[in-house]
Protein backbone atom coordinates (compact mmCIF):
# COMPACT_ATOMS: atom_id res chain seq x y z
CA UNK A 1 0.00 0.00 0.00
CA UNK A 2 2.81 2.35 0.96
CA UNK A 3 4.73 1.59 -2.23
CA UNK A 4 1.56 2.14 -4.33
CA UNK A 5 1.11 5.58 -2.77
CA UNK A 6 4.78 6.39 -3.31
CA UNK A 7 4.49 5.27 -6.91
CA UNK A 8 1.43 7.48 -7.44
CA UNK A 9 3.30 10.49 -6.03
CA UNK A 10 6.24 9.80 -8.36
CA UNK A 11 3.82 9.65 -11.31
CA UNK A 12 2.31 12.97 -10.32
CA UNK A 13 5.82 14.42 -9.96
CA UNK A 14 6.70 13.20 -13.47
CA UNK A 15 3.57 14.86 -14.92
CA UNK A 16 4.34 18.13 -13.09
CA UNK A 17 7.96 18.09 -14.33
CA UNK A 18 6.85 17.51 -17.93
CA UNK A 19 4.29 20.33 -17.74
CA UNK A 20 6.97 22.57 -16.23
CA UNK A 21 9.33 21.73 -19.09
CA UNK A 22 6.55 22.54 -21.57
CA UNK A 23 6.05 25.98 -19.96
CA UNK A 24 9.83 26.60 -19.99
CA UNK A 25 9.97 25.66 -23.69
CA UNK A 26 7.13 28.01 -24.60
CA UNK A 27 8.54 30.92 -22.59
CA UNK A 28 12.12 30.59 -23.84
CA UNK A 29 13.31 33.40 -26.15
CA UNK A 30 13.30 32.98 -29.93
CA UNK A 31 16.43 31.74 -31.68
CA UNK A 32 17.31 34.46 -34.20
CA UNK A 33 18.54 32.13 -36.95
CA UNK A 34 15.53 29.75 -36.89
CA UNK A 35 12.65 31.67 -35.33
CA UNK A 36 9.91 29.69 -33.60
CA UNK A 37 10.81 26.39 -35.27
CA UNK A 38 13.84 26.17 -32.94
CA UNK A 39 11.38 25.39 -30.13
CA UNK A 40 11.35 21.86 -31.53
CA UNK A 41 14.80 21.64 -29.94
CA UNK A 42 13.14 21.19 -26.53
CA UNK A 43 11.42 17.96 -27.55
CA UNK A 44 13.68 16.65 -30.31
CA UNK A 45 16.97 16.69 -28.37
CA UNK A 46 15.54 15.13 -25.14
CA UNK A 47 13.79 12.34 -27.06
CA UNK A 48 16.92 11.27 -28.95
CA UNK A 49 18.93 11.54 -25.70
CA UNK A 50 16.39 9.24 -24.07
CA UNK A 51 16.68 6.80 -26.97
CA UNK A 52 20.46 6.70 -26.44
CA UNK A 53 19.98 6.22 -22.69
CA UNK A 54 17.38 3.47 -23.17
CA UNK A 55 19.61 1.52 -25.59
CA UNK A 56 22.62 2.00 -23.28
CA UNK A 57 20.55 0.49 -20.44
CA UNK A 58 19.64 -2.43 -22.75
CA UNK A 59 23.35 -2.91 -23.46
CA UNK A 60 24.37 -2.80 -19.78
CA UNK A 61 21.49 -5.06 -18.70
CA UNK A 62 22.32 -7.57 -21.47
CA UNK A 63 25.95 -7.78 -20.33
CA UNK A 64 24.82 -8.15 -16.71
CA UNK A 65 22.43 -10.93 -17.73
CA UNK A 66 25.21 -12.87 -19.47
CA UNK A 67 27.43 -12.42 -16.42
CA UNK A 68 24.83 -13.31 -13.76
CA UNK A 69 22.21 -15.36 -15.72
CA UNK A 70 19.55 -13.60 -13.66
CA UNK A 71 16.39 -13.16 -15.75
CA UNK A 72 15.52 -9.84 -14.13
CA UNK A 73 18.35 -8.19 -16.14
CA UNK A 74 16.94 -9.59 -19.35
CA UNK A 75 13.53 -8.17 -18.46
CA UNK A 76 15.12 -4.76 -17.85
CA UNK A 77 16.97 -5.00 -21.20
CA UNK A 78 13.77 -5.83 -23.11
CA UNK A 79 11.72 -3.19 -21.29
CA UNK A 80 14.28 -0.46 -21.93
CA UNK A 81 14.59 -1.39 -25.62
CA UNK A 82 10.84 -1.02 -26.12
CA UNK A 83 10.88 2.45 -24.56
CA UNK A 84 13.95 3.30 -26.67
CA UNK A 85 12.06 2.35 -29.83
CA UNK A 86 9.17 4.62 -28.80
CA UNK A 87 11.52 7.55 -28.13
CA UNK A 88 13.47 7.00 -31.38
CA UNK A 89 10.17 7.03 -33.29
CA UNK A 90 9.17 10.27 -31.55
CA UNK A 91 12.62 11.78 -32.28
CA UNK A 92 12.32 10.90 -35.98
CA UNK A 93 8.76 12.27 -36.24
CA UNK A 94 9.76 15.49 -34.41
CA UNK A 95 12.90 15.78 -36.54
CA UNK A 96 10.85 15.45 -39.72
CA UNK A 97 8.55 18.27 -38.64
CA UNK A 98 11.56 20.44 -37.73
CA UNK A 99 13.16 19.50 -41.08
CA UNK A 100 10.07 20.63 -42.97
CA UNK A 101 10.11 23.96 -41.12
CA UNK A 102 13.82 24.66 -41.68
CA UNK A 103 14.91 22.65 -44.76
CA UNK A 104 11.49 22.53 -46.44
CA UNK A 105 11.66 18.71 -46.67
CA UNK A 106 10.34 16.09 -44.26
CA UNK A 107 13.01 13.57 -45.12
CA UNK A 108 16.38 13.50 -46.84
CA UNK A 109 18.95 10.69 -47.00
CA UNK A 110 21.29 12.60 -44.72
CA UNK A 111 23.81 10.52 -42.73
CA UNK A 112 22.23 11.26 -39.31
CA UNK A 113 18.67 10.63 -40.47
CA UNK A 114 19.53 7.44 -42.32
CA UNK A 115 21.61 5.97 -39.48
CA UNK A 116 18.91 6.84 -36.92
CA UNK A 117 16.32 5.07 -39.08
CA UNK A 118 18.62 2.01 -39.33
CA UNK A 119 19.05 2.07 -35.53
CA UNK A 120 15.26 2.11 -35.13
CA UNK A 121 14.85 -0.91 -37.41
CA UNK A 122 17.63 -2.84 -35.62
CA UNK A 123 15.86 -2.39 -32.28
CA UNK A 124 12.46 -3.24 -33.81
CA UNK A 125 14.23 -6.43 -34.93
CA UNK A 126 15.45 -6.93 -31.36
CA UNK A 127 11.86 -6.70 -30.07
CA UNK A 128 10.68 -9.07 -32.83
CA UNK A 129 13.40 -11.56 -31.84
CA UNK A 130 12.20 -11.44 -28.22
CA UNK A 131 8.61 -12.08 -29.29
CA UNK A 132 9.60 -15.03 -31.44
CA UNK A 133 11.15 -17.01 -28.54
CA UNK A 134 8.65 -17.94 -25.79
CA UNK A 135 11.10 -19.81 -23.54
CA UNK A 136 12.58 -17.17 -21.14
CA UNK A 137 16.13 -18.55 -20.82
CA UNK A 138 16.62 -19.04 -24.57
CA UNK A 139 15.08 -15.62 -25.28
CA UNK A 140 17.36 -13.95 -22.76
CA UNK A 141 20.48 -15.64 -24.10
CA UNK A 142 19.85 -14.84 -27.77
CA UNK A 143 18.46 -11.33 -27.38
CA UNK A 144 21.29 -10.27 -25.04
CA UNK A 145 23.74 -10.82 -27.91
CA UNK A 146 21.76 -8.44 -30.12
CA UNK A 147 21.30 -6.06 -27.17
CA UNK A 148 25.07 -5.79 -26.86
CA UNK A 149 25.83 -5.56 -30.60
CA UNK A 150 23.03 -3.02 -31.09
CA UNK A 151 24.81 -0.36 -29.08
CA UNK A 152 27.75 -0.31 -31.49
CA UNK A 153 25.65 1.69 -33.96
CA UNK A 154 25.15 4.49 -31.45
CA UNK A 155 28.71 5.67 -32.15
CA UNK A 156 28.20 6.34 -35.90
CA UNK A 157 24.70 7.72 -35.20
CA UNK A 158 26.03 10.26 -32.69
CA UNK A 159 29.18 11.24 -34.59
CA UNK A 160 27.63 11.14 -38.09
CA UNK A 161 27.16 14.94 -38.02
CA UNK A 162 30.89 15.38 -37.35
CA UNK A 163 32.23 12.67 -39.67
CA UNK A 164 30.06 13.58 -42.67
CA UNK A 165 29.02 17.21 -43.06
CA UNK A 166 25.59 16.84 -44.63
CA UNK A 167 22.32 18.67 -44.02
CA UNK A 168 21.76 17.91 -40.33
CA UNK A 169 23.27 20.47 -37.98
CA UNK A 170 26.14 19.45 -35.70
CA UNK A 171 25.39 18.18 -32.19
CA UNK A 172 23.28 20.74 -30.33
CA UNK A 173 24.76 20.15 -26.91
CA UNK A 174 28.54 20.13 -26.66
CA UNK A 175 29.60 20.39 -23.00
CA UNK A 176 33.02 21.88 -23.87
CA UNK A 177 31.69 24.38 -26.39
CA UNK A 178 28.30 25.69 -25.30
CA UNK A 179 27.05 28.29 -27.75
CA UNK A 180 23.53 28.69 -26.40
CA UNK A 181 22.03 31.60 -24.50
CA UNK A 182 21.39 30.95 -20.81
CA UNK A 183 17.55 30.83 -20.96
CA UNK A 184 17.56 28.50 -23.99
CA UNK A 185 20.13 26.21 -22.37
CA UNK A 186 18.11 26.20 -19.11
CA UNK A 187 14.90 25.28 -20.97
CA UNK A 188 16.75 22.51 -22.81
CA UNK A 189 18.24 21.06 -19.61
CA UNK A 190 14.86 21.19 -17.83
CA UNK A 191 13.32 19.39 -20.78
CA UNK A 192 16.05 16.72 -20.79
CA UNK A 193 15.56 16.20 -17.02
CA UNK A 194 11.77 15.98 -17.44
CA UNK A 195 11.99 13.37 -20.19
CA UNK A 196 14.53 11.39 -18.13
CA UNK A 197 12.04 11.26 -15.25
CA UNK A 198 9.36 10.06 -17.69
CA UNK A 199 11.75 7.34 -18.93
CA UNK A 200 12.40 6.18 -15.36
CA UNK A 201 8.65 5.90 -14.65
CA UNK A 202 7.97 4.11 -17.97
CA UNK A 203 10.80 1.65 -17.31
CA UNK A 204 9.42 0.89 -13.86
CA UNK A 205 5.96 0.04 -15.28
CA UNK A 206 7.26 -1.79 -18.37
CA UNK A 207 9.49 -3.90 -16.11
CA UNK A 208 6.52 -4.75 -13.88
CA UNK A 209 4.61 -5.86 -16.99
CA UNK A 210 7.54 -8.05 -18.07
CA UNK A 211 7.69 -9.61 -14.58
CA UNK A 212 3.95 -10.39 -14.69
CA UNK A 213 4.30 -11.99 -18.13
CA UNK A 214 7.21 -14.11 -16.88
CA UNK A 215 5.27 -15.20 -13.78
CA UNK A 216 2.27 -16.13 -15.93
CA UNK A 217 4.47 -18.10 -18.33
CA UNK A 218 6.08 -20.00 -15.45
CA UNK A 219 2.71 -20.71 -13.81
CA UNK A 220 1.32 -22.06 -17.09
CA UNK A 221 4.43 -24.20 -17.63
CA UNK A 222 4.18 -25.61 -14.08
CA UNK A 223 0.50 -26.58 -14.37
CA UNK A 224 0.88 -28.08 -17.82
CA UNK A 225 0.64 -31.87 -17.51
CA UNK A 226 1.96 -34.34 -20.03
CA UNK A 227 0.20 -34.17 -23.37
CA UNK A 228 -2.30 -37.00 -23.93
CA UNK A 229 -0.67 -39.84 -25.85
CA UNK A 230 2.88 -38.84 -24.85
CA UNK A 231 3.38 -42.15 -22.99
CA UNK A 232 2.21 -44.26 -25.92
CA UNK A 233 5.00 -45.31 -28.20
CA UNK A 234 4.38 -45.90 -31.89
CA UNK A 235 4.02 -49.55 -32.89
CA UNK A 236 6.92 -51.01 -34.83
CA UNK A 237 5.89 -52.63 -38.05
CA UNK A 238 7.14 -55.94 -39.26
CA UNK A 239 8.94 -57.19 -36.11
CA UNK A 240 6.07 -58.94 -34.28
CA UNK A 241 4.79 -62.53 -34.72
CA UNK A 242 8.10 -64.32 -35.04
CA UNK B 1 4.68 28.32 -35.34
CA UNK B 2 2.31 25.94 -37.17
CA UNK B 3 5.05 23.30 -37.51
CA UNK B 4 6.04 23.71 -33.86
CA UNK B 5 2.43 23.10 -32.80
CA UNK B 6 2.21 20.02 -35.05
CA UNK B 7 5.57 18.77 -33.74
CA UNK B 8 4.56 19.16 -30.09
CA UNK B 9 1.16 17.54 -30.66
CA UNK B 10 2.75 14.55 -32.44
CA UNK B 11 5.51 14.20 -29.82
CA UNK B 12 3.28 14.36 -26.76
CA UNK B 13 0.49 12.52 -28.60
CA UNK B 14 2.75 9.56 -29.41
CA UNK B 15 4.09 9.53 -25.85
CA UNK B 16 0.58 9.65 -24.35
CA UNK B 17 -0.58 6.88 -26.72
CA UNK B 18 2.29 4.67 -25.53
CA UNK B 19 1.54 5.49 -21.88
CA UNK B 20 -2.13 4.60 -22.47
CA UNK B 21 -1.29 1.31 -24.20
CA UNK B 22 1.20 0.39 -21.47
CA UNK B 23 -1.40 1.14 -18.78
CA UNK B 24 -3.94 -1.08 -20.55
CA UNK B 25 -1.46 -3.95 -20.93
CA UNK B 26 -0.41 -3.64 -17.30
CA UNK B 27 -4.00 -3.56 -16.03
CA UNK B 28 -4.84 -6.63 -18.10
CA UNK B 29 -1.75 -8.52 -16.81
CA UNK B 30 -2.51 -7.57 -13.18
CA UNK B 31 -6.12 -8.75 -13.56
CA UNK B 32 -4.93 -12.03 -15.09
CA UNK B 33 -2.50 -12.48 -12.19
CA UNK B 34 -5.31 -12.09 -9.62
CA UNK B 35 -7.59 -14.68 -11.23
Amino acid sequence: MKSTRRSAWLDIAAIVVVLGALVFAMLSPKVESQGDSARMLFVHVPTIWLAYLAFAVTFAASITYLATRSLRWDLIAGSSAEIGVVFTTIAIIGGMIWGKATWNVYWTWDARLTLTAIMLFVYIGYLALRRSIPEPEARARRSSVLGILGLVQLIPVHFSVTWWRTLHQTNTFRPRDIQMDGPILAALLVSVAAFTVVYARLLRYRYELAQLHLAQYEAAAATEGPVAGDAVSAPTIGTSGA
Amino acid sequence: MRYVAIGYILTYGTLLTYVGLLAMRLRSARRKEQT
